[in-house]
């Protein structure tokens, strides 16, 4: 006998077949948001480690939408920055120096990791704008 | 056939669904599952391996269900499940089984062993093989609302009791309170303490919370025996008197299954969602933490380890919660081998405890938790299942070590400020 | 020319002492940029994402161990693989965090020379180099069907893992055997592990990487995690790294869903195949194979074989090769159904089904004669 003549009770409402894979990953964004409002810890979601079809990521692209801030870095090749329509969830794609993806995140926090100053980097500049002023008062022009 | 075994294969008929087909026609017979059993590795009895256990109920499928199976039981080569069979395997499904689901995690084919168990006893039950404690049990938990005979007016003097040792009020029946509190009889009956330390953490929280006078038992012994009508009649009082009072969360006490029972089984008892949230107790204090409204003074600093309950790690997930809170207060916490959701049972659960002819066996299973303990030398043992407490303080008189076995609840309100402690209403 | 050669050398230790750190930084790179060369390796190496921080501290602290390469039965694709990877890239960053002081291909130095510097590197380093395999080993007639500078393949490994930290075995061929062990498997090929297992070399902690080729950026992954952490990975039963190889192709299809929804196709050139959907009745592996291309990809991340319409052929599993047609569906009957098993299982069918039918209707039949299970009913009688 075949396992599929035993009837199934589906005791949970599920998306069609397409959606559950995103519909996962919008309840994890979810769970993460709900962390970082509880704990101040941000969270970080792997986009190359869920397997999406190319179709469902343009979904779930369009599904997050579009917000108001994003960035471009150029460190070790590019990495843009996009803030979705959802405040707090943030689309981080790093690109190697030909272009290729090597990353691709979602992160959710009030400000990505990437973009953030750190103090090491504080210091270092208040040395540098001091040269720079101690250079104008004694050789008394600005290059 | 007597009508009592008919009863019980109509329920074999019932339970039988895809799942059961797939785990009959996937086991290798590989025996992992023994190994896995305390029950198997305390007594060494081959008889205790899990899948052993399901014998009548798997001879049943393949005679019924499968072509094989039925031509060989055409053919007079198997003979029919019958009451001498049932009987005799009521010992290894009541009795030596506390539906820990251990088995379950190292399945290589990924059989629900435990889902299995708790399965068959539908049949064993409505066969009349459960056993003569769990059926009274069962009696007292409908007819009177606890399965060990607790009366509203008992919580309502033991409430009483708390009100004036600590000063704060014991709410009844608060329509629109945050929270619903269920408690266990043995909570109520054995340790009260567990109550009062709700109602002090809630007070610091600034948290509303309510009991309900028609529905405070949390234990579900309709899961136990194995009866889904009864275990549906009693998570229903709970879903009505929640909806009622139309709180957001209800809380599931220190108490191992009637977690499993309200938080997961519910739903499909009732064939509904529930319009509230269902939180271990473990699970809202580990929220207040992270919220700030858990606030704690002073640390012990004797070495300490924590206990945990079966269903709380292997069929709810929480693992980390204990561990969080238990560090704000224990300095000195070692963990025990097997920890977290490969823990080890203490060998009561699942009906086990409350089954007085299972007495003996329990007390060799308990063995196994026995030498994890004495391996730590520790000074104390904290768990958050008052089932397993009572277990682990029998277990430990009768092996004649000197050692508190503490409720994780309590344990953290006696490290709340104490002016809160002081307070009169 | 010795005075320069002993210059040389000196410059290389040096180098090595250099933090990994430190010598990313010397190359003009910053903190930002360390920062995603960690969330990218992170990402590669299947840790959790939040991992980065924990990479970059001690990969900031980890200094360049030696590593020497073995290359025995083999078609160099290993190393084509691995060097063919998109450069420059996140793996070529891990290979300036290493030491490659031997390897065949790769080496400028030839003849004795070439054989000088292993044996200078495993004797400098002993009990601390990686020792990289990649091919089989002739393990028949003493082992005289490959030998390197007159030293048998068999020999060179026997004393390359004595002094060896870890083993890994890079390919399919020095994890499982692979094509040189195909039957009838005339010099007797070996895998690394069946040699340990033997006791004919040392026993080492070995890391299988299967594949034919491997994925690049799985051997990178696991070098990198060396380095990190400065242990091996989580390892499965056959000595793979379960962070690459813990998930079947399958599990991780993108077409895993028609599968689900018995959308199959048929043959290569039907509505089924266009559509996209499940190879498996077209023989795709997937089913039975540990590893990453469904999801690392290859050639820089652009495709996978079930993604240009080809079912996997399974090459990174044990027995490659010998596993019968890489076009007949995994459950079908290897040998040609004769007529009366076709008639026997045309029989069987139409008992299955009857008997089937049967089941549906006695649990419809309890379901619906329930009878509510009573206080009462628990007794017996």
């Amino acid at each position: 006998m075949g396992l599929d003549t035993i009837p199934i009770r589906s005791e949970v409402m599920s998306p069609p077949f397409e959606q559950q894979g995103i519909v996962a990953l919008l309840q994890e964004i979810s769970q993460l948001l709900r962390q970082l409002a509880l704990s101040d810890e941000n969270g970080v979601i792997d986009l190359r480690r869920s397997p999406l079809s190319p179709a469902q990521r343009e979904a779930l692209l369009t599904l997050l939408g579009q917000g108001e801030v994003s960035a471009e870095l150029t460190v070790m090749g590019r990495s843009r920055v996009e803030e979705t329509a959802l405040a707090g969830v943030w689309w981080v794609t790093h690109y190697n120096e030909e272009g290729v993806v090597v990353a691709e995140l979602l992160e959710i926090a009030p400000i990505p990791q990437i973009l953030l100053s750190v103090e090491d980097e504080l210091g270092e500049s208040q040395d540098r704008l001091q040269q720079m002023i101690d250079g104008i008062i004694n050789g008394g022009s600005v290059k | 056939m007597s009508a009592s075994l008919k009863r019980g294969l109509q329920a074999f008929d019932e339970v039988i669904d895809a799942s059961v087909a797939s785990f009959f026609s996937s086991c290798v017979h590989c025996g992992l599952c023994a190994d896995a059993c305390l029950f198997y590795t305390e007594t060494g009895d081959p008889r205790y391996t899990p899948i052993y256990k399901l014998k009548p109920l798997q001879r049943y499928w393949n005679q019924h269900y499968t072509l094989g199976g039925k031509i060989a039981s055409y053919l007079g080569l198997t003979t029919a499940v019958d009451d001498a069979e049932l009987a005799e395997w009521q010992e290894l499904i009541y009795n030596s089984c506390t539906l820990c689901g251990r088995c379950s995690m190292v399945c290589p084919v990924g059989n629900d062993l435990t889902a299995m168990i708790r399965k068959i006893r539908e049949g064993m039950a409505a066969a009349g093989y459960a056993p003569e404690d769990l059926i009274a049990a069962a009696g007292r938990a409908v007819k009177i609302g606890s399965p060990m005979g607790v009366r509203l007016p008992a919580l309502k003097a033991q409430a009483a009791h708390v009100e004036k040792d600590s000063g704060l009020e014991i709410p009844f029946d608060r329509e629109g309170a945050e929270y619903m509190l269920l408690l266990s009889s043995m909570e109520i009956m054995n340790y009260p303490e567990y109550l009062e330390a709700v109602a002090r953490i809630m007070k610091q929280a600034g948290k509303s919370w309510t009991l309900s006078s028609e529905a405070f038992e949390a234990t579900n012994t309709g899961i136990q025996i194995g009866v889904s009508d009864i275990a549906r009649t009693l998570v229903k009082r709970v879903v009505d008197a929640a909806e009622k009072l139309r709180v957001k969360t209800v809380i599931s006490p220190e108490c191992g299954h009637a977690y499993t029972a309200i938080r997961w089984d519910g739903p499909n008892l009732i064939g509904r969602p529930y319009p509230f949230e269902v939180l271990h107790i473990l699970e809202v204090l580990e929220q207040f933490r992270l919220q700030g409204v858990l606030q704690l003074e002073g640390s012990e600093s004797q070495r300490l380890t924590f206990h945990d309950p079966c269903q709380l790690v292997r069929r709810g997930g929480v693992i980390d919660p204990p561990r969080n809170l238990l560090r704000m207060v224990a300095d000195n916490f070692v963990e025990m081998g097997d920890h977290g959701k490969m823990n080890w049972c203490c060998g009561a659960g699942g009906g086990v405890g409350a089954n007085e002819s299972a007495a003996e066996l329990k007390m060799q299973a308990f063995q196994r938790k026995k030498r994890q303990i004495s391996e730590l030398g520790v000074d104390a043992v904290v768990t958050a299942c008052a089932n397993c407490r009572i277990q682990l303080e029998e277990g430990l008189e009768e092996n004649e070590m000197d050692l508190p076995v503490l409720g994780l609840t309590e344990l953290l309100a006696e490290h709340l400020p104490q002016r809160e402690k002081g307070e009169r209403g | 020319m010795k005075s320069d050669r002993e210059k040389e050398s000196g410059a290389i230790v040096s180098q090595r002492e250099e933090t990994v750190l430190q010598r990313l930084r010397r190359q003009g790179i910053s903190r930002r940029g360390f920062l995603k060369f960690c969330t990218a390796t992170a990402s590669m190496m299947a840790l959790p994402p939040t991992m980065a921080p924990a990479i970059a501290a001690a990969l900031g602290s980890a200094t360049r161990p030696s590593v020497i390469w073995l290359s025995f039965q083999e078609c160099t694709g290993c190393t084509e693989s691995l060097t063919r990877s998109h450069l420059p890239t996140v793996e070529s960053l891990i290979f300036d965090a290493i030491s490659l002081d031997y390897h065949h291909t790769l080496q400028a130095a030839s003849g004795e020379a070439a054989e000088r510097a292993r044996e200078e590197a495993m004797a400098r380093y002993a009990g601390e180099y990686l020792l990289l395999v990649d091919g089989s080993i002739p393990y028949g007639d003493e082992g005289i069907y490959s030998t390197i500078a007159g030293v048998s393949n068999l020999e060179m490994l026997r004393q390359g893992v004595e002094g060896a930290a870890a083993v890994i075995a890079i390919g399919t061929c020095s994890s499982f055997g692979g094509l040189p062990m195909a039957s009838p498997n005339p010099t007797g090929a070996m895998s690394v592990n069946d040699l340990m297992q033997r006791g004919a070399i040392q026993r080492r902690p070995l890391i299988n990487i299967p594949g034919c080729p491997p994925i690049p950026a799985v051997i990178t992954g696991v070098i990198a995690h060396y380095l990190t952490f400065g242990t091996i990975p989580q390892l499965d039963a056959l000595h793979r790294p379960l962070s690459f190889y813990g998930d079947t192709i399958h599990d991780r299809c993108y077409r895993r869903t028609y599968y689900d929804q018995g959308k199959f196709a048929d043959t290569f050139d039907d509505e089924g195949a266009r559509l996209g959907w499940c190879l498996y009745k077209l023989g795709c592996r997937g089913p039975t194979t540990y590893n990453s291309c469904a999801t690392l990809k290859w050639n820089g991340g652009t495709s996978f074989p079930i993604q240009s319409g080809h079912g996997c052929i399974g090459c990174s599993e044990p027995g490659f090769w010998d596993a019968g047609s890489f076009y007949e569906a995994l459950s079908m009957p290897t040998a040609a159904a004769t007529t009366a098993t076709r008639a026997g299982v045309g029989v069987g069918v139409a008992a299955g089904a009857l008997s089937a039918w049967q089941n549906l209707h006695q649990r419809n039949g309890a379901r619906t004669g329930h009878q509510e299970v009573k206080l009462d009913d628990l007794e017996r009688g």
